[in-house]
């Protein structure tokens, strides 16, 4: 691999990895938010997901 | 002056005898005399409580049992406002959609209410979102019979009368020409006057309109409607939750609405409309009960417990409200809920027992569960607490824990003709002159709100109105 080709793979690299980082950011983020609904005795929990 | 019984006195100068000594009974009364018009109240009841006279306030159900009458309601001076919450609200105008009146013509007795029931004049509101709305009730001390006993015995122009029984009225040509009355010990009485009102509660005016049209053999044109369209509050347990003050405080910024009391809430017009259902409040207590407190958090725990493990942690904050969640939903007016004479059964004065025939609607639970959705989706998405519905509400069913009914509505109500209604929006009876009716009875439909306070409105209205009729 020449030195223009490990330049390149380590831009890419670097673009997935922020990509992959800012979706998991955003994943979690919607996650605190979505709604769970959990039974307990004669009662229905409106509940986070992360609660 | 009261009197233990009924004496023989000289009624011509009492132009209007009222019949029954509640909050509408004594209200008119009251107006009456501020006008200088003289009046009789009659009472069935005695001065204070007996068991024997309860026992006359007992009815039948047919489809679905309700609370026990006896237990609903008092017949003693005062009537059921010897044991009422006095919870007060007055209705909105979204509330009067099918009465003949605005909202304006009894809106303008508010002042007088609150004088008469001796709370503030403040019903604040505070809309939270489109289908939220943050509301305010009042909540009265008064017993009309400890209040006003003694401003009666001194009144010059107001004579009650105890232990005295109205049976049904006599007509002659479509005029009230007397009522029959029943003495404890058995002796008939006729009373003799110019106008008749009957505030005896959202059963018995529709028994005694029931049994005089038996009696006089179609006194009242044989108006199919009396008795029907009777209605009451559903009040129930809707689940239990947390919520944090502080947060909603915040959320809310300056509209919070901060009073001591039970925390209520209400579903918007917006709501209502939208959701094509019917009006709906639900209501968290102030008392902190540290059981009640410690099995909520126990049960998020269970089923949250990154969310529990944080509420333990501020077990004690003084933000922090853990409790039953409690609803009060309008009940829609049926034709087919009513109450009629038991003709096979009559108590000791002879007059016919009452059956209340009445079946819960399913629009009940699907209010319900609609609001208490908004409601905990509200708490949820903006961290303000954690909510939880009752499963049978959340899965549509009727059998709901249903906490008792307290609310007699409808039965003689208020409308354009003799076709839709029992009574006009002067409250007097169709097709008759001088006969008209107060109390709940007449509401053509009920809200959410405790009726009370309208009830007041109302008896103040007819107060004027009948000033003028005898001029």
């Amino acid at each position: 691999m020449n030195t223009l080709s490990k330049r390149r793979f380590l831009i890419n690299f670097c673009k997935i990895t922020q990509l992959l980082f800012i979706s998991n950011f955003f994943f979690i983020k919607d996650n605190s938010n979505l709604l769970k609904l959990k039974k307990n005795e004669k009662f229905i929990w409106y509940l986070n997901e992360t609660d | 002056m009261i009197y233990s019984k009924f004496e023989d006195i000289d009624t011509s100068n009492y132009p209007v005898v009222i019949f029954g000594s509640g909050p509408a009974g004594i209200t008119l009364a009251l107006k009456l005399e501020r006008k200088k018009i003289n009046s009789i109240v009659i009472e069935a009841g005695d001065e204070d409580f007996s068991e024997n006279s309860q026992n006359l306030y007992k009815s039948e159900f047919t489809l679905d049992k309700l609370t026990e009458t006896s237990n609903s309601r008092l017949r003693q001076l005062g009537g059921t406002s010897g044991h009422w919450g006095g919870w007060c609200k007055p209705f909105d105008d979204y509330d009067l959609k099918s009465w003949p009146i605005n909202i304006n013509e009894i809106n303008k007795y508010k002042d007088q209410t609150c004088e008469i029931l001796d709370i503030k004049n403040q019903f604040r509101k505070s809309k939270i979102n489109n289908s939220l709305e943050q509301i305010e009730f009042q909540y009265s001390k008064v017993r009309f019979a400890e209040k006003y006993k003694n401003y009666i015995k001194n009144s010059k122009n107001i004579s009650l009368f105890l232990n005295t029984q109205l049976s049904h009225f006599n007509e002659d040509r479509g005029k009230i020409v007397n009522a029959v009355c029943i003495a404890n010990e058995g002796k008939k009485k006729i009373i003799n006057s110019k106008i008749f009102v009957l505030a005896a509660g959202g059963i018995e005016n529709s028994r005694i309109l029931l049994w005089t049209n038996i009696q006089s053999k179609g006194l009242l044109n044989n108006n199919e409607n009396i008795g029907k369209y009777w209605m009451t509050h559903s009040w129930i347990l809707g689940g239990a939750g947390v919520l944090e003050h502080e947060k909603l405080s915040n959320f809310m910024k300056n509209n919070y609405l901060d009073y001591e009391g039970p925390i209520h809430f209400a579903s918007t017009l917006e709501h209502i409309k939208n959701n094509k259902n019917i009006s709906s409040a639900i209501y968290m207590n102030p008392e902190k009960e540290e059981k009640k407190y410690k099995q909520i958090i126990k049960n998020i725990l269970c089923v949250a417990p990154n969310y529990g493990k944080e509420l333990s942690s501020r077990f004690f904050g003084k933000s922090l409200k853990c409790g039953n969640i409690f609803m009060h939903i309008e009940d829609l007016a049926n034709v087919t809920n009513k109450i009629y004479l038991d003709l096979n059964q009559t108590d000791k004065f002879s007059i016919p027992i009452v059956n209340i025939n009445y079946k819960r609607s399913i629009d009940t639970v699907t209010t319900a569960k609609l609001l208490l959705q908004e409601f905990s989706e509200f708490c949820r998405i903006n961290s303000i607490g954690r909510i939880a519905m009752h499963e049978n509400i959340y899965n549509l069913k009727n059998n709901l824990d249903y906490l008792g009914e307290y609310h007699h509505m409808g039965g003689t109500r208020m409308g354009q003709n003799a076709k839709d209604s029992v009574v006009d929006k002067n409250l007097k009876v169709h097709g008759i002159e001088n006969l008209y009716i107060a109390g709940s009875s007449v509401f053509p439909s009920g809200g959410y709100k405790n009726p009370t306070f309208t009830i007041t409105q109302l008896s103040l209205r007819l107060g004027d109105f009948l000033k003028e009729e005898l001029i």
